[in-house]
């Protein structure tokens, strides 16, 4: 009985963004500002009563079929369980509180990029891609995970070419493309092989594949996650995406979304059980080669959020790390990396917000034209704690991340590879400290008046909340680590 | 969650943490008032919160007995300690300074901190402080490198001479005369999981930091132009015969962890005691360079006789009570291992020379340039206190040592 109502506030969560965000694309707007706040307030009221329904039912995992063909079993289902649960948690409460920011940024006051009218073109793609993120958390068939992962793509492409210039549009189609092969090339012989070979979509189908399917299917996975987590060699999209406004770049390319191929491939891992130890080498490969690529680009950033963007590779590359190691039998990775994806959102996500506030107040983004923010304590201190954050320096979430990540240690005995990422993981961090405590020094710490606007209450508000929940992040999720079901 | 506990090795760092603190704490009410005066023109970052987070964070850090919950507390350490750096933040050096000493800590520190305690967690399935027995001679060499990074010991010394002058006087006492110790503490900590049985070559990579931090102060003195790089060469000396504790305890020595304990103690007074004394020069003449305070004793008797004081009690001579600490590690290398016990001599006597001309050739000749500046009374409190305290020193922790269980 408290399943069935579990299932159904989930369920509804993401349906009610999914059905009424497109009437946005008719709004404008105050009546679309309420409109959106009604809806994505809706959609948090439904997934935290859910969350908190589900931690005190006891939290074990429910599965529900929403739809069974003969021919091709599940189609569509959804899966409640600590791990989409969390997930779930992260994109409800992230999304409301971007969406909240993007009201005021998202206008007139906004000196680097007034915009008088489209509100609500903005909010229809925020909203699709909020639904999409969290259709796809909960789903529990590969046909599902593919549908919603597509539909991910699309908003992103939406949203990149948001501003509707030349170098938009560009970013925007780059993005759709590499995540669309990704898809292509992965998700789709994923479906393929479940169809011939399994007759049944359902994910928990996964683990009656031979040795040698599962090879295959995890290597197709990792091509869709990867280019979703724009990790070698499919990066280069993401750099560009940075033209999306920057509540639109928190979601998609820093806290959540951008994450969601390391969520792909956790719950392969998580549902298809050992996995031919070929696979490790081709994670390891990519990560190794991801670590290097991002490290070697932070100190040639100017544009702040391109250096997160580079950031946020190195952060997926990390969970991914843990991930390795449960390719290589150490079960706790696929625990540590979606524990990591909830610690980072929250630090991502301010980063952004912060860069967001820079074009806001100051009407540039260019690190080196930016001077004297001990001035205003807000934009100089969050941007400090975000960069701080993101490099794990504690009290920030991210850092009982990487310790948790560091923990899947003991795979290093299985291959001194491991060794190397791990390595290569807490370097990337060392430099990231480099180049944003230098850029700290220079933005922050200097002569000079940086004049501009000034951020609105509700801007504020939602800077200080993201930061607390950055420091936070580890008890809220400490509940659902500790529960079985893992 | 963090499991607290004490032992006579945590009381006697917790107590020379708080003691250094408040003297600090009390020096920084009059000391402060060199920054207060362009105040309206260029932002401050908020001293005292952060003073006092930076002093709580390291009184914790001694009595925790699990290792998340120490390495949180450290970082935090960490962090305070880098703004507190870079306070003085118009100045180019302090920003090099703090840059630098972050980076280095991430680097050389915080890294291999995570990827021990991870690796011990990973194998032991505990954070707690327990036996280290998977991989033991890797995971005990990863802390070791990570507290001597945070110790100062050569070749992990870099960051030492630029952070701790370019912070306020009041934070260079902290800095120096507690938390470079906790870097000692911590590997106190580790090798009692491992019973003092480590790998050769962990006892031979400590003794080669040892011999040679000891060394590079020695030929580093003469160098030094400013009051409070002298002074904080002086903490990378005393580091090394710090360390040298834990070497005579790797190579069989028993009960170094008192030794240790009451040496950091009775340096943490004196450390303390000198760099609050600098911090009264600078306050006074306005200027940290060594040569600018020749015929301090003419203009002013009183801060003479504290700087003479402050550096006899760094060098442990008597009746400061460091001498008996000193004494106390020659005897203990000469038990282990006569050539080093040699060579700790050579290096007191040594360095006190060196000391001793620096006294002569600026507070006691010649003639003063600069007109002294009346000093705050609280400061000059501050520095007696410490100063007093490392008179009695040795009977504290004898006290201390006792009550604990």
């Amino acid at each position: 009985m408290n399943g069935t109502v579990i299932e159904t506030l989930m369920t509804l969560s993401f349906l009610v963004p999914l059905a009424l965000g497109p009437v946005e694309f008719r709004l404008d707007g105050r009546r679309a500002d309420a409109f959106m706040l009604f809806v994505v307030s809706t959609s948090t009221v439904l997934n935290l009563a859910g969350t908190l329904l589900f931690l005190k039912g006891g939290a074990g995992s429910i599965h529900g079929a929403l739809l069974k063909v003969s021919g091709l079993g599940e189609v569509y289902g959804i899966i409640v369980d600590p791990m989409s649960v969390l997930i779930g948690v992260v994109v409800v409460t992230a999304g409301l509180v971007f969406m909240v920011y993007s009201m005021d940024y998202i206008g007139p006051g906004n000196r680097g990029h007034p915009i008088g009218e489209g509100k609500g073109r903005f909010y229809a793609w925020m909203m699709l891609s909020m639904g999409a993120t969290l259709a796809f958390v909960y789903s529990s068939t590969i046909l599902q995970l593919l549908i919603f992962f597509e539909l991910m793509s699309l908003a992103c492409w939406g949203i990149i070419s948001y501003y509707r210039t030349e170098k938009s549009r560009r970013a925007a189609r780059k993005a759709l493309t590499t995540t669309n092969f990704g898809a292509m090339a992965g998700l789709y012989t994923a479906t393929a092989i479940a169809i011939i070979k399994l007759h049944n979509l359902s994910l928990y189908s996964l683990g009656s594949l031979s040795a040698h399917l599962r090879l295959l299917m995890i290597i197709a996975i990792m091509i869709a996650a990867f280019a979703k987590s724009a990790q070698f060699p499919f990066y280069s999209w993401l750099p560009d995406a940075m033209e999306a406004p920057a509540p639109a770049s928190a979601f998609l390319h820093g806290a959540v979304m951008v994450e969601m191929g390391v969520f792909l491939l956790a719950r392969f891992l998580q549902f298809m059980g050992p996995v031919p130890k070929t696979a490790f080498y081709v994670m390891a490969f990519v990560v190794i080669a991801t670590q290097i690529v991002s490290m070697a680009m932070y100190p040639a950033q100017k544009d702040a959020k391109r250096l997160l963007a580079y950031a946020m590779m190195g952060e997926s590359s990390a969970m991914y790390t843990a991930l390795a190691a449960t390719l290589l039998g150490v079960g706790t990775g696929v625990k540590a990396a979606v524990f990591q994806i909830f610690n980072h959102a929250y630090a991502g996500g301010l980063a952004f917000m912060m860069v967001g506030a820079f074009s806001y107040v100051l009407g540039t983004r260019d690190m080196n034209g930016i001077k004297g923010l001990i001035r205003l304590p807000i934009l100089g201190y969050g941007w400090g704690m975000a960069m701080l954050g993101l490099a794990g320096i504690p009290p920030f979430g991210v850092f009982f991340g990487k310790m948790a990540i560091l923990s899947t240690s003991k795979a290093i005995e299985g291959s001194v590879l491991m060794a190397v990422m791990l390595f290569l993981m807490l370097m990337n961090s060392v430099v990231l400290l480099m180049v944003s405590l230098r850029r700290f020094h220079g933005m922050v710490f200097s002569q000079g008046d940086p004049g501009g606007n000034n951020l609105t209450g509700s801007m504020k508000a939602c800077i200080l909340t993201m930061a607390a929940l950055a420091v936070l992040a580890p008890l809220i999720a400490y509940p659902l680590m500790m529960c079985g079901g893992w | 969650m963090m499991g607290l506990g004490i032992d006579g090795t945590s009381a006697l760092f917790t107590v020379s943490v708080l003691v250094i603190g408040l003297a600090s704490v009390i020096g920084s009410m009059g000391y402060m008032r060199l920054y207060r005066d362009d105040e309206g023109l260029s932002p401050r970052l908020p001293y005292y919160p952060l003073l006092l987070s930076f002093i709580a964070s390291m009184a914790l850090i001694p009595l925790v007995r699990n290792w998340l919950a120490f390495l949180f507390i450290w970082e935090i350490m960490t962090l305070t300690s880098y703004f507190l750096i870079v306070y003085d933040w118009k100045s180019e050096d302090s920003r090099r300074a703090g840059w630098k000493y972050f980076v280095t800590m991430h680097l050389f520190d915080t890294s291999p901190l995570m990827f021990a305690v991870a690796l011990q967690y990973a194998f032991q399935g505990t954070f707690s402080f327990s036996p280290i027995e998977h991989h033991r001679n890797v995971i005990v060499a990863l802390f070791l490198v990570g507290f001597a990074a945070k110790a100062g010991l050569f070749p992990l010394h870099f960051w030492l001479p630029e952070a701790h002058p370019a912070a306020p006087s009041p934070v260079s006492a902290l800095l120096s005369g507690a938390m470079v110790e906790l870097g000692l503490y911590g590997s106190i900590r580790v090798l009692e999981q491992v019973n003092w049985h480590v790998a050769w070559w962990v006892t031979a990579m400590v003794g080669f930091m040892v011999v040679t931090s000891m060394l590079a102060a020695l030929l580093s003195y003469p160098l030094q132009g400013d009051v409070k790089r002298l002074f904080a060469w002086s903490t990378i000396d005393n580091v090394g015969w710090m360390y040298a504790f834990l070497l005579a305890g790797m190579m069989g020595a028993a009960g170094v962890g008192r030794g240790a304990s009451y040496y950091v103690l009775a340096h943490g007074m004196a450390k303390g005691a000198a760099f609050l004394t600098a911090g009264a020069i600078i306050y006074s003449l306005g200027t940290r360079r060594l040569t600018d305070m020749r015929g301090l004793l003419k203009s002013s008797p009183l801060l003479s006789g504290l700087f003479i004081a402050s550096i006899f009690a760094v060098e442990g001579v008597p009746p400061f009570n460091l001498f008996l600490n000193k004494m106390n590690v020659v005897e203990l290398l000469f038990r282990t291992n006569v050539w080093l016990g040699v060579f700790a001599v050579v290096e007191w006597v040594l360095a006190f020379v060196i000391l001793l001309r620096f006294i002569h050739s600026t507070v006691l000749s010649g003639e003063p340039e600069i007109k002294p500046r009346r000093v705050p009374s609280s400061l000059i409190a501050s520095v007696v206190f410490l100063l007093v305290l490392s008179l009695v020193s040795q009977a504290i922790c004898h006290v201390i040592w006792g009550a604990v269980p």
